[in-house]
């Protein structure tokens, strides 16, 4: 097919890549600091994350709140399901084995989605934002943009903001740090090994709450099963942006949503799902332990 | 190695009568005049079993596939376009198994290096990659509204019997696998892999082996089950059919022979029993039809999830353990 890519429609590449790129960053964040701490890999995450969106979709129903204010009742909520789950699922086989503690996520997709489904049924449904009709025009690119879409960018870099101050800057992001170099370490130094486990999983779902709020006020994309792609994408960022770098979960999430949006653009949207797949296995062809992973645990 | 006399039947022993009193069970079934709902249930109970069976086989050797429908769809594809296109039966489950075995050569090969994670991520990713390939080769596989297969046999009863010998014969394949040098050398692998070089094991030589064997049989039972279901679309390499054979496994044994049947027979049994039940559910709230389907995997997710907590390697090891503490 014949290229010819306009200067908005490359404008509408990136803006769309750039919100994408929020939610992978939200997400990917998320993951990379329980699979930091844990060395856990929860491929239920991207179910967190729709679990998430439904507490603010009720909250802003119910309470009429402003669903980005919503976005903290969610933030609370789903934090303190993390918590329990990591108390009651996840520590119950934390070093039995890893295939043990993949097939439990796993299961707790299931448990999820289904659950989901049966209290709230497969409709798709999407958050109504008060800024819904409101547009903004940028006069030197000539194009027009929904209001929403800036403010999610703007959560998003303070959500993010938040988060690396409370990773870089106090004392418990200190001590989460100091498990995720080294767990015996830590425990050495008096650092609470799993009193760290319980919060950062509770903030990496909190996390993963914020981007289903994002999600479902931009898109009627909120349905039980709208989980389990992004989550599998957000790991793929994190294996390329380097497990357990804060850096690099953001860096890559902004640069595959990037790639995302353009691939639909000049391939198609078949092609979607299948090319984070092909990436991260190209990658992972090259270097077996991901971009900057680690040498061997 | 063990010798003959070890093997001699001694009827005190459950795992020599069990089998043999199942099959017997099982093979007389489509005599009695069930249904052919009921028989064709049965069939797809089978069709599970064989499926977690080859699942099962690759993660005794440590690699737990998480897109093992890849093979399933491939063998079932490569079947129904052979069959299509040259009209000759039966060698289109051959052809079907032979490329996928190809397949999982491939797919191990990228795999062999990997951690837990990364290998369940990457398997996944082939499969959703075909589905893409899939969905873009129309002119081939029929995109998305999928293929007409032809049938192979005349009546349900008859795909009954050839899923029970498909599923005795993998049963029995990996009885003798387990059994031999090449289990011995997976079990290895799975408890240490770096203990297992030391010791001279070929570690990239029998976990291609696993995966070629493994790929091999889920192709094959993919291509019957094609066959079966007389219709195949892209939505036999979704999550579904990559996560049913572990969760399956996983609840019945990882690594153990009867735990796919095991898990299979408790996913049957569950499903039935809300099928009985849907009317009663219905009358107390007939909005449950909605989501009457969501039930199930539901249910299985809790106990999924309730079985890894509480009994970390099944439910076939826990059963030994608790009822047989003499042996």
């Amino acid at each position: 097919m014949p290229l010819e890519i306009s200067l908005s429609t490359l404008v509408q590449i990136v803006i769309w890549g750039l919100i994408n790129g929020c939610i992978y960053v939200l997400l990917a964040s998320g993951l990379n600091l329980i699979f930091g701490v844990m060395k856990v890999v929860n491929f239920a995450h991207g179910e967190f994350m729709i679990l998430g969106g439904y507490v603010s979709y009720w909250v802003s129903i119910y309470a009429g709140l402003n669903p980005y204010f919503s976005i903290f009742v969610s933030i609370g909520v789903i934090g303190i399901v993390g918590v329990l789950t990591e108390r009651v699922c996840f520590r119950r086989v934390l070093g039995t084995s890893k295939l043990n503690e993949i097939v439990l996520s796993l299961g707790l997709i299931y448990v999820l989605q289904n659950a989901m489904s049966v209290l709230w049924t497969d409709k798709e449904r999407q958050i109504s934002s008060p800024f819904e009709f409101i547009t903004v025009h940028f006069e030197i690119i000539n194009i027009n943009m929904r209001l929403d879409l800036l403010i999610v960018i703007g959560v998003t870099v303070l959500i993010m903001a938040g988060f690396y101050i409370l990773i870089k800057r106090t004392k418990i992001g200190r001590a989460i740090r100091a498990t995720s170099q080294n767990r015996s370490a830590a425990m050495l130094m008096g650092i609470n090994v799993e009193y760290m486990d319980m919060f950062s999983f509770g903030l990496g779902t909190a996390l993963a709450a914020t981007a289903g709020t994002l999600l479902a006020i931009l898109f009627p994309a909120l349905y039980p099963q709208a989980g389990a792609m992004p989550a599998l994408k957000a790991f793929t960022i994190i294996v390329l942006g380097g497990l357990g770098s804060t850096i690099g979960a953001i860096v890559g999430g902004l640069a595959y949503g990037l790639a995302e949006s353009s691939a639909i653009a000049i391939l198609g949207g078949t092609w979607r799902d299948a090319i984070a797949f092909a990436i991260l296995i190209l990658v992972l062809v090259i270097r077996p332990t991901g971009l900057f992973g680690e040498k061997e645990a | 190695m063990k010798t003959i006399s070890n093997l001699r039947i001694n009827l005190k022993v459950p795992r020599v009568y069990l089998p043999v009193l199942l099959l017997a069970t099982c093979l007389p079934i489509p005599l009695f005049g069930f249904s052919s709902f009921f028989v064709f249930v049965l069939t797809v109970t089978f069709f599970n079993i064989s499926y977690s069976s080859s699942w099962n086989l690759l993660a005794y050797s440590g690699q737990a596939s998480f897109g093992h429908a890849a093979f399933l769809g491939i063998g079932g594809y490569t079947t129904a376009i052979f069959t299509i296109r040259t009209s000759i039966p039966w060698l289109g489950l051959l052809l079907g198994a032979m490329a996928s075995a190809f397949a999982g050569i491939l797919v191990g090969l990228t795999c062999v290096k990997l951690r837990e994670w990364f290998l369940a991520l990457v398997t996944l990713g082939f499969s959703i990659i075909l589905v893409a390939f899939t969905r873009e080769l129309d002119w081939l596989t029929g995109g998305v509204h999928g293929l007409a297969v032809p049938s192979l046999l005349p009546s349900v009863n008859h795909y009954y019997y050839g899923m029970l010998a498909l599923t005795v014969f993998s049963i029995f394949i990996i009885y003798l696998i387990l059994k031999s040098k090449t289990g011995l050398a997976f079990a290895a692998i799975r408890e240490n892999e770096l203990e297992a070089k030391a010791t001279g094991i070929d570690v990239v030589k029998y976990k291609l082996l696993a995966f070629t064997i493994s790929a091999f049989l889920a192709g094959l039972i993919g291509a019957f089950y094609a066959h079966f279901m007389a219709y195949i679309n892209d939505q036999i390499y979704g999550l579904d059919y990559s996560f049913l054979p572990i969760i399956i496994s996983v609840i019945g044994g990882i690594g153990t022979i009867e735990g796919p049947i095991i898990g299979s027979a408790l996913l049957r049994f569950i499903s039935e029993f809300l099928r009985i039940i849907e009317p009663w559910a219905l009358k107390i709230d007939p909005v449950v039809i909605l989501i009457y389907d969501k039930i199930e995997p539901l249910v299985m997710g809790v106990i999924l999830v309730a079985v890894i907590i509480l009994m970390p390697k099944g439910i076939s090891p826990w059963l030994r353990k608790y009822l047989m503490p003499k042996r």
